[in-house]
């Protein structure tokens, strides 16, 4: 119970210490004064919106469809799955589009938060006079700095969503099923999970 | 020093300044007078290196560039200051980038004008929005001060206290260029005053100059800038010639 408790409390302590250090890397990085917190909540919002569920969710979707015409369904007596003879599946190149248009409409959102952090420099005030008083680096770290960061991570976030297709697929589709091209559209030497 | 030479500036083809040259010494305070749209705001903006322009600025006698710019510290009535800070968090800002922040000036600016130091600036009031403006440039430690209207919409009282403040703050090496409307008022305070008027100088003068030949700096603004003392009559004639018939 007592190590129980204490293993407890390590990770809340690690949790804080994580919470500490990402506020004050994004008040660091963020135009001054600004609502940082909403930046990072928006960016990790659509992350799994625009990478996970549009960009990974349309190849599950088109990959379970594919899957499914490889297959005829009998009833003898009962339902049962026939695989019908001759039946392809199409090239994971052809069912990874959706995986990389998700990452491409993020790159364009963390374009638009960029944009948004420069101009927030007019908002309210020409808070842009006292910046570009500051080393050239000062404003574009704290307009760009997070939106890049936030593409880095959408980047290997893709790339371990390519990894997990590339599983799913080679794991899945039956040998003789597998078309002559297994290669994805890019990105090939970084999917472990070839064959 | 600070040397402006022969600048000019055109968005598209309307000339915003043309061939301004003028120089201001170390100490200096220096009143920046003309009407709106004299180019004023843009002769600042283009010291500052805001907007690209030709001719030559030079500060000590190198070109304004982001590794001596610290030397320039800018007051705007569009204001500088992040919204979204508070006088407090502004000054671990200015700490953090200007290493002759002065601590102790903004300590007793703010105390002189009674701002908060924990609200957000976007809930001061116009006027002590301005004040902490104002307040900013003077503590950022720069050589060279630009003050651009910087108590449009601030109380009579309030602007000559802080005139006042200022003469007695300002060190030796301290340089401010006024721009304001306001020529009475600080015309105790600039010792001298330069007149631009559509993009040009057309007059810059000491006010000591102009006090030991017996004229004041709003007689010799007037003068210079053509000011007919006898317009006013004139007009009101006009317009109210034949009433007295009626």
């Amino acid at each position: 119970m007592t190590d129980r408790r204490d293993i407890s409390s390590v990770f809340r302590g690690a949790f804080a210490g994580f919470r500490t250090k990402l506020t004050s890397f994004l008040e660091r990085n963020s135009p001054p004064g600004s609502r940082y917190m909403a930046m990072f909540w928006n960016l990790l919002l659509m992350m799994l919106i625009g990478v996970v569920f549009a960009g990974f969710g349309s190849f599950l979707l088109r990959f379970s469809s594919e899957k499914n015409a490889l297959y005829e369904i009998r009833w003898v007596p009962q339902q049962v799955k026939f695989l019908m003879p001759g039946a392809v599946m199409p090239a994971p190149s052809v069912l990874d589009h959706g995986i990389y248009s998700g990452f491409i409409y993020f790159a364009a959102y963390c374009l638009g938060v960029t944009a948004s952090n420069y101009r927030s420099f007019f908002r309210e005030s020409r808070s842009i006079y006292l910046m570009k008083r500051l080393p050239r680096a000062e404003l574009a770290r704290r307009c760009a700095l997070i939106p890049a960061a936030a593409l880095l991570c959408a980047l290997i976030l893709m790339i371990a969503l390519l990894n997990l297709a590339a599983l799913i697929y080679f794991r899945s589709v039956p040998a003789e099923c597998l078309p002559d091209d297994t290669g994805f559209s890019f990105f090939n030497s970084l999917i472990v999970f070839g064959r | 020093m600070l040397e402006v030479k022969n600048v000019s500036k055109y968005y598209g083809n309307k000339r915003a300044l043309g061939g301004v040259s003028f120089t201001l010494d170390r100490g200096s305070i220096t009143g920046l007078f003309g009407e709106n749209g004299a180019g004023k705001t843009t002769l600042m903006k283009c010291i500052l290196g805001f907007m690209p322009f030709r001719g030559q600025v030079l500060l000590d006698g190198e070109p304004v560039t982001r590794k001596n710019i610290e030397k320039l510290s800018f007051a705007t009535s569009e204001h500088s200051f992040f919204p979204g800070l508070s006088p407090k968090a502004h000054e671990e800002f200015y700490k953090e980038h200007f290493p002759r922040y002065d601590e102790k000036r903004f300590k007793g600016l703010m105390e002189f004008f009674e701002l908060p130091m924990n609200r957000p600036l976007r809930s001061f009031s116009q006027g002590q929005q301005n004040q902490f403006e104002v307040v900013m440039s003077l503590c950022q430690g720069a050589d060279y001060i630009l003050m651009d209207e910087p108590f449009a919409g601030n109380d009579i009282f309030n602007r000559e206290d802080f005139y006042k403040v200022l003469l007695g703050i300002l060190e030796p090496r301290e340089t401010v260029l006024l721009s304001t409307h306001l020529i009475e008022e600080v015309s105790g305070f600039v010792d001298r005053a330069v007149l631009i008027h559509k993009g040009q100088i057309i007059g810059d003068r000491l006010v000591s100059s102009l006090e030991e030949e017996g004229t004041d700096l709003m007689t010799y603004i007037k003068t210079s800038y053509g000011y007919k003392p006898d317009r006013v009559g004139k007009a009101v004639e006009s317009m109210t010639e034949g009433e007295d018939d009626r």
